[in-house]
C-alpha cells in the first residue's frame, strides 16, 4: 500500500499557510477512516469465512440428530400400535435419517466433519445396516424387540450430540487451504489495525499541534493589542501617560472630585531652558534629561496622582482628591525643592529647574478646558516672576504664592 | 331473498362446472398406477385428481429424461443426474403462477421462483449414475441445479432450493 506522492504535491504539503495544517488534518483524518472501512470489510470477510465453514457443516449435523429423534419418535408410535406410524412410514423415516449420514462424509459442505468425525459417521452407518433387518422385522406390540430397538438408536445419540458440539467448536479445525486462508485474512486485518492506530494516533498529534499553534497566535495576539493600546496612550520617550490618556484622566478626576466634594489640583510644568540644553548637548542628551525630570517628579507624587507628558518639555500632573487647596501648593514645593539637586547623566551634571502653574477645580474653573488655560496661564506668570518658582491662578492678574527655591 | 337465492344459483353452477371439469381435465394427465411419488397442486390448469397432478415414478420419467453433469456441495466428484426438466413438468401441469412451494419428506420446505427453471436447466432428478435414487440417496426426487456450468449457483439460497426427498409442489 505504498503511496508515491509526486514533488509538487510534497512541497504544496510543506508550504506554509493553511494547506500545511488543514491539507494535512483532513489527509490523515481521511486515512484514518479509509482504514477503519477497509478494517470493517476485512472483519466481515473473516467472518463469512467462519460463518460459511461452521454454519454450513454444523447445519447438516444438527439435521441428521433431529431426523434420528424423529425416527426414535416413529419406532415408539408404531411399536404402540399408534395410526400414523404403520410399517411404511417408519421404515421411511428410518431411510430419512440414514440419508443424512452419507452427506457428513461427502462434499464440500462438510468439510470439517470429514476431517474431525469420520469415522463416528461410519461407525453410524455400519450400525444401521445392522438395524435394518431387525426392524424391517419389528411387528407392532413386541415391547423386547422395541426395547432392543430403541436402546439401539438412543446409543447412536450421544455421538451425534458430540458431533454438534464439536462442529460448534470448531473454529481451528479445518483444511490447509482454509487455515492459510484464514492466517492472510487475520494477517491482513492487523495490517489494518495498525493503520488505525498509527493514522489515529497522528491525527491526535496534528490536532493537539494545532491546538497550541492556535493558542500561542492567541496569546501572541493579545499581547499586540494590548501593546497598542498602550503606545496610543502613552508617551514612547518616557512611558508617561500622554495627551490622550491624560485629557481622559482629568475627565475621570473631576468627575470623582464632584462625587466625593473635593478638589482637583492641575500642574503644568515646563522645564525652564530646556531648548539650551538641547542646543548645547543635543537631543540625546536633551532626551535623557526628559526621561530623569519624569522619574524625579514622579518620586514626590502619591500612587493616585497622574503625572502626564504634554510634549516636549511640558509636563503635568493631575493631584486628585484634596480635601483642602492648601496641598496643591504643598506639592509644587515639594516638586521644586525636589530639583534642588543637579540631575546627573553620566559624567554631566546639568542644574536644572521648573517653572510650575496650579489652577483649582472647581474653585477657579468648572471644565477640564477652562482648568487647562488657567494653568497654562498661571504657568506663564511663573516663567515671567524669574522661572524656578510656581504661580497659583488667580482671577484678579494672578499673583498668589510663588517661591523660589534654593540652588 | 333475492341475494341467497342468487348465492344458491351460483353455488349450483360452481358444482357443475367442477362435477364436469373434473373428468374433462383427466384426459390430459393420465393415472397413475404405482405408488404416488410426486404431488403437484395450486396454480396449475391440468390435473388427474380433485385439485392436483399426482405422478408415479414412471409417468414422471415418460416426460422425457434429460441428462446432467455437475457437482454439488454434497456429493463426491461430478456425478450424472437424470431426470424430468423441471420447466417440463411445470408445461405439462399448466402451471401459471409465480414460484412454487416445493416439500420434501422431512418436512424441510422451500420456495423457488417459476423464473429459475426459465433461466436454468433445473432437474428433478430421479437417477444418478443411472441408478434410481431411493429416499436413502436424497430420493426419490431431487431438485438437481446445474452448478458446474453456474458458478454463480454456489450459494445459500440455492443450496436452499436444492430440495431433496421432494414429496410435493404446490405452484402460487
Amino acid at each position: 500500500m505504498a503511496v508515491e506522492l509526486p514533488a509538487r504535491a510534497v512541497k504544496t504539503l510543506l508550504r506554509p499557510g493553511w494547506f500545511r495544517s488543514y491539507g494535512l488534518l483532513a489527509a490523515v483524518a481521511l486515512l484514518f477512516t479509509g482504514f477503519l472501512v477497509l478494517s470493517f470489510y476485512k472483519l466481515r470477510q473473516q467472518h463469512e469465512v467462519e460463518l460459511q465453514d461452521v454454519g454450513m457443516n454444523f447445519w447438516l449435523v444438527s439435521q441428521a440428530d433431529y431426523e434420528l429423534q424423529r425416527l426414535r419418535h416413529a419406532l415408539d408410535g408404531y411399536a404402540l400400535g399408534h395410526p400414523d406410524y404403520d410399517r411404511e412410514a417408519l421404515m421411511q423415516r428410518f431411510d430419512i435419517f440414514w440419508s443424512r449420514l452419507p452427506l457428513l462424509l461427502e462434499g464440500t459442505d462438510s468439510a470439517l466433519i470429514q476431517e474431525s468425525g469420520a469415522a463416528v459417521v461410519t461407525r453410524l452407518i455400519d450400525a444401521l445396516e445392522g438395524i435394518e433387518p431387525d426392524l424391517q422385522a419389528l411387528t407392532p406390540h413386541d415391547a423386547a424387540g422395541h426395547r432392543r430397538l430403541a436402546a439401539e438408536f438412543d446409543r447412536m445419540l450421544e455421538p451425534l450430540h458430540r458431533l454438534v458440539v464439536d462442529v460448534e467448536s470448531l473454529g481451528g479445525i479445518r483444511t490447509q487451504e482454509q487455515r492459510l486462508r484464514r492466517r492472510q485474512l487475520d494477517f491482513e486485518h492487523a495490517g489494518y489495525l495498525l493503520g488505525i492506530l498509527a493514522s489515529g494516533g497522528l491525527l491526535i498529534g496534528l490536532l493537539v499541534r494545532e491546538s497550541r499553534r492556535t493558542r500561542a497566535l492567541l496569546v501572541e495576539a493579545t499581547a499586540a493589542r494590548a501593546r497598542i493600546e498602550h503606545l496610543a496612550h502613552h508617551d514612547p520617550l518616557t512611558d508617561l501617560p500622554n495627551r490622550l490618556l491624560f485629557a481622559d484622566r482629568l475627565d475621570q478626576a473631576l468627575r470623582r472630585a464632584d462625587r466625593a466634594g473635593e478638589f482637583v489640583a492641575l500642574h503644568c510644568l515646563d522645564v525652564d531652558h530646556f531648548k539650551a540644553v538641547n542646543d548645547c548637548y543635543g537631543h540625546v542628551v536633551g532626551d535623557r534629561l526628559l526621561i530623569a525630570v519624569a522619574e524625579r517628579i514622579a518620586t514626590c507624587l502619591r500612587q493616585s496622582d497622574t503625572l502626564a507628558r504634554l510634549g516636549g518639555d511640558e509636563f503635568a500632573i493631575i493631584q486628585g482628591g484634596l480635601r483642602e487647596p492648601g496641598a496643591a501648593l504643598q506639592l509644587a514645593e515639594r516638586v521644586l525643592a525636589a530639583f534642588g539637586e543637579a540631575i546627573s547623566l553620566d559624567a554631566l551634571r546639568i542644574s536644572t529647574a521648573l517653572s510650575i502653574g496650579v489652577s483649582l477645580y472647581p474653585t477657579h474653573a468648572t471644565t477640564p478646558a477652562a482648568l487647562q488655560s488657567f494653568a497654562d496661564d498661571a504657568l506663564y506668570r511663573a516663567k515671567s516672576n524669574g522661572r524656578s518658582c510656581f504661580c497659583l491662578w488667580t482671577p484678579d492678574g494672578m499673583v498668589g504664592a510663588s517661591q523660589v527655591p534654593a540652588g | 331473498m333475492s341475494s341467497r337465492l342468487g348465492a344458491r344459483l351460483a353455488l349450483i353452477g360452481l358444482a357443475l362446472v367442477v362435477g364436469m371439469g373434473g373428468p374433462l381435465r383427466a384426459d390430459g394427465l393420465p393415472r397413475p398406477k404405482d405408488r404416488v411419488i410426486l404431488t403437484i397442486a395450486g396454480a396449475i390448469t391440468h390435473t388427474n385428481a380433485p385439485g392436483q397432478a399426482e405422478f408415479d415414478r414412471a409417468m414422471l420419467e415418460q416426460l422425457g429424461l434429460t441428462r446432467l453433469r455437475t457437482w454439488t456441495p454434497w456429493t463426491e466428484g461430478e456425478p450424472e443426474f437424470q431426470g424430468v426438466l423441471a420447466r417440463r413438468l411445470m408445461a405439462a401441469v399448466g402451471a401459471t403462477g409465480t414460484a412454487v412451494r416445493a416439500l420434501a419428506l422431512n418436512d424441510f420446505e422451500s420456495t423457488i421462483p417459476l423464473a429459475d427453471f426459465e433461466r436454468y436447466p433445473v432437474l428433478l432428478a430421479t437417477r444418478i449414475d443411472g441408478k434410481q435414487l431411493a429416499v436413502r440417496d436424497k430420493g426419490p426426487i431431487w431438485i438437481v441445479y446445474p452448478w458446474s456450468s453456474h458458478p454463480e449457483l454456489d450459494d445459500l439460497p440455492t443450496r436452499r432450493k436444492s430440495v431433496w426427498q421432494l414429496s410435493s409442489l404446490h405452484v402460487q
